[in-house]
């Protein structure tokens, strides 16, 4: 029986992994549809269908078409409460409004800088494309600001919006896994104490390396 | 129980929050934070919001900051009160959540930029980069093409009624309209500037600028 969970996009996308992250986390079985944004496949007229704004991933279950990673992510928890971890996006109202504000923070304060250099320090080379350095300084600069405030809030509990792993750390992995294994800033995270120890357990979760392997696959 | 808002009542985030509250008629009390002193950057301000940015909300003993996440909780908690700003089934709320992660991602800083160049700086005596100002513009024309499609298929974002998806672009778009002189973005585009005639004449939006302008 076909599974009725797709996922359009390359594994290599901190997006599309985040979604896949999360289906892994949940126990949902997807199929994974490749799509090779060096031939411009998603600014295709049958993948603007989907996700108008050429991005990835795009997501479909059953009749239902979605995009934005973390909506996506959000879906998958409410659609499936019962499957894998049960508590991924909380159990209850103030769990779940503690998960959204740190996902927000990702999405809002983590995610900006952490794109540039990521983008700067490990695609930009490959691409050939010459880096833009006061563009780097700048989001080193933010990036580490930003994380003296993650050290403080890791100093109050185990996961960023409480006690147990969330969509809230899900969403940080896969920028910051680049950022330590591409981009050779492992630094900024290794230089904090309590960020590095939350680092070192949310990278080492089942579900993120099995999403590491499927990008290792994928290339 | 009133709903403490640190955050001046003219600044985007904050609006955001607001007009959610004033929409399920939620009782608050705005504590003003003073951003050109840099209150948001003081020791006191930072104990609500780490980051050092408005809003942030207190609720009883319950803390919380980032307005996105904000008015998901009371949109949630007063589900039944007023009007349903999160859609009835889980696909209809999941598209909600799709096209509130859009006006984050897709819009936001696109109009945060924009306004940065066109209106903030020069009100600070400072000179604004036209051509950062341009390319958002670009980007934002575009933008606003997607939505123009998206809304010739529905009244509003993610269907047939106000949510937070739409809710969530109040601020924005006044601050285009009525500061940054970028008006012709909503109203060359017929479903656009429909929707946003509709959504701006909301009475809880209309009762927040009223609030605002004192």
């Amino acid at each position: 029986m076909a599974t009725p969970v797709t996922v359009h996009g390359p594994p290599l996308s901190t997006a599309v992994s985040r979604v896949l992250a999360c289906l892994i986390e949940k126990d949902v079985p997807f199929q994974l549809i490749p799509v090779n944004m060096a031939k411009g496949e998603h600014k295709s007229p049958d993948f603007l269908k989907i996700q108008p704004f050429g991005q990835v991933p795009a997501f479909q279950d059953e009749a239902t078409s979605l995009f934005e990673s973390r909506a996506i992510c959000r879906y998958i928890c409410e659609k499936y409460p019962e499957k894998g971890n049960k508590g991924l996006y909380g159990t209850n109202p103030l769990a779940k409004a503690s998960i959204d504000q740190w996902v927000e923070a990702e999405g809002q304060s983590f995610n900006p800088p952490s794109s540039v250099l990521v983008f700067q320090l490990a695609f930009a080379p490959r691409m050939k494309l010459k880096q833009d350095q006061s563009l780097i300084s700048q989001n080193e600069t933010k990036l580490e600001k930003l994380l003296g405030v993650y050290e403080k809030r890791l100093g109050e509990s185990r996961f960023l919006a409480g006690d147990d792993f969330s969509l809230a750390d899900l969403s940080h992995l896969p920028n910051a896994h680049y950022l330590v294994n591409a981009a050779e800033r492992e630094e900024l995270f290794t230089s904090k104490k309590n960020v590095e120890r939350w680092w070192g357990e949310i990278s080492s979760r089942d579900s993120w390396k099995k999403v590491v392997d499927m990008q290792k696959q994928s290339t | 129980m009133v709903v403490k808002v640190y955050g001046p009542i003219k600044a985007a985030c904050p609006q955001r929050v607001l007009s959610c509250l004033l929409e399920k008629d939620v009782d608050f009390q705005i504590l003003h934070i003073d951003l050109d002193a840099g209150d948001h950057k003081k020791p006191d301000f930072l104990l609500h919001q780490p980051f050092g940015q408005v809003p942030a909300i207190e609720d009883g003993d319950f803390k919380l900051f980032e307005s996105r996440a904000i008015i998901r909780y009371y949109a949630s908690k007063y589900e039944n009160r007023g009007p349903n700003l999160l859609g009835n089934t889980l696909e209809e709320r999941a598209l909600v959540d799709q096209w509130l992660e859009v006006e984050a991602h897709n819009f936001n800083d696109l109009v945060y930029n924009l306004v940065l160049q066109l209106v903030i700086l020069p009100r600070m005596g400072k000179q604004g980069d036209s051509a950062l100002a341009l390319t958002c513009q670009q980007k934002l024309e575009k933008v606003f093409d997607i939505y123009e499609q998206r809304l010739s298929a529905s009244a509003y974002l993610s269907g047939d009624s106000f949510t937070l998806a739409d809710l969530s672009h109040q601020p924005g778009i006044r601050y285009l309209v009525e500061d940054a002189g970028m008006g012709h973005l909503v109203s060359q585009r017929k479903h656009v500037n429909a929707w946003w005639d509709t959504i701006s004449n909301r009475p809880a939006w209309k009762k927040l600028m009223e609030l605002a302008s004192c």
